[in-house]
């Protein structure tokens, strides 16, 4: 059976109206029936005050505000409606040092641009089927930059630093 | 204690959260779409894609302005190319999803290109403009999908292009 999303509120921020209607198709022929649409990462701060989605879809290249900023503001401003929201960014960076700056500011997943139904889908489902914790520091608040766990009890025999690139592309 | 006079460990204490996960409340299901609902939302897309190339000939025409007001010498171009880059970064990922991946492709080629230079001169600017001439030529003659081999060529004829000029600038 697949996913009843009837009941989901999503957000839309892209400045590029095409896209943003795409993406909306989409959605709707997935069965999402709320769903907000914004220009940029500012408009979308404004918006976040009075309206909370379940899901942002958020493009990476925007102005006043960029995704990769908004992104920064939603999880470590004190005054965020809520820092644990999933957050999928939009691209066409498919670069790996993109991905982990779009990484490090603490995006859930991403999906890498030209954008497919099926890429859709299979995010929204990796948000509601596989939420993974939250690490918090003094620098970085956001989703673990770790998908697999290692099991307690294990020898940490790494010499390089964590492999994190397994964001979903 | 200030912040300033914590370890870097201490700095980098770190804290794991399970946070609230009010949305599997809201989502019943698990597997993937049917073929009815992807059918649909593939249609919702080919749709739209007929469109596409009319608004993206105004990107082009934007992208081309662009590159005719950059201007070696004083400022170098560095705005034009700067949006220039930005403009292409956009279409490099609109291409593909409303079916035209050989404009992402071209768009791709000119992206690495502009990341890449450090300054601008006309030979640059020539290999900016073939870019815009093949991306105008796939919208004008609606070549969707890869272009098959004459867009294969042309692509190629493009990369190429960047590489030798890449290399000799090195």
């Amino acid at each position: 059976m697949p996913l009843n999303l009837s009941r989901l509120k999503v957000l839309i921020a892209e400045d590029n109206s095409h896209m943003r209607v795409m993406v909306r198709e989409v959605l709707i022929h997935f069965g999402v029936s709320t769903i907000q649409e914004c220009k940029d990462g500012s408009d979308a701060l404004t918006l976040l005050k009075n309206w909370q989605p379940d899901i942002i879809f958020m493009d990476w290249m925007m102005e006043p505000m960029d995704g990769l900023e908004f992104t920064r503001t939603i999880r470590m401003d004190p005054t965020s409606p809520n820092p644990y929201i999933p957050i999928i960014m939009l691209t066409g960076h498919t670069e790996l040092h993109r991905i982990f700056e779009a990484r490090d500011a603490g995006v859930t997943e991403f999906l890498a641009k030209p954008v497919t139904a099926n890429g859709v889908y299979a995010r929204i489902k990796s948000v509601i089927e596989n939420p993974r914790p939250f690490i918090k520091t003094d620098r970085y608040l956001g989703p673990s930059r770790r998908r697999r766990q290692e099991h307690v009890g294990a020898v940490n025999r790494r010499k390089t630093p964590p492999d994190d690139t397994c964001l979903a592309i | 204690m200030t912040n300033s006079d914590k370890s870097d460990d201490e700095k980098d204490a770190v804290k794991i959260i399970k946070p609230p996960h009010p949305i599997k409340d809201k989502v019943s299901g698990s597997g993937g779409p049917t073929p009815e609902m992807l059918a649909k939302a593939q249609a919702a897309i080919a749709k739209m894609s007929d469109d596409y190339p009319g608004w993206a000939m105004e990107d082009v025409q934007k992208l081309e302005q662009l590159i005719l007001d950059a201007k070696p010498g004083v400022g170098n171009g560095r705005d034009q190319m700067r949006d220039a880059f930005k403009l292409a970064h956009d279409m490099r990922g609109q291409g593909g999803s409303f079916g035209f991946p050989l404009m992402t492709r071209i768009a791709n080629s000119f992206c690495r290109f502009v990341e890449g230079l450090a300054s601008i001169d006309q030979g640059a600017l020539d290999i900016c403009m073939a870019h815009v001439n093949a991306m105008r030529a796939i919208l004008q003659n609606n070549v969707r999908g890869t272009g098959g081999p004459l867009g294969a060529q042309i692509a190629d004829g493009l990369e190429l292009a960047v590489q030798k000029y890449t290399d000799k600038h090195k």
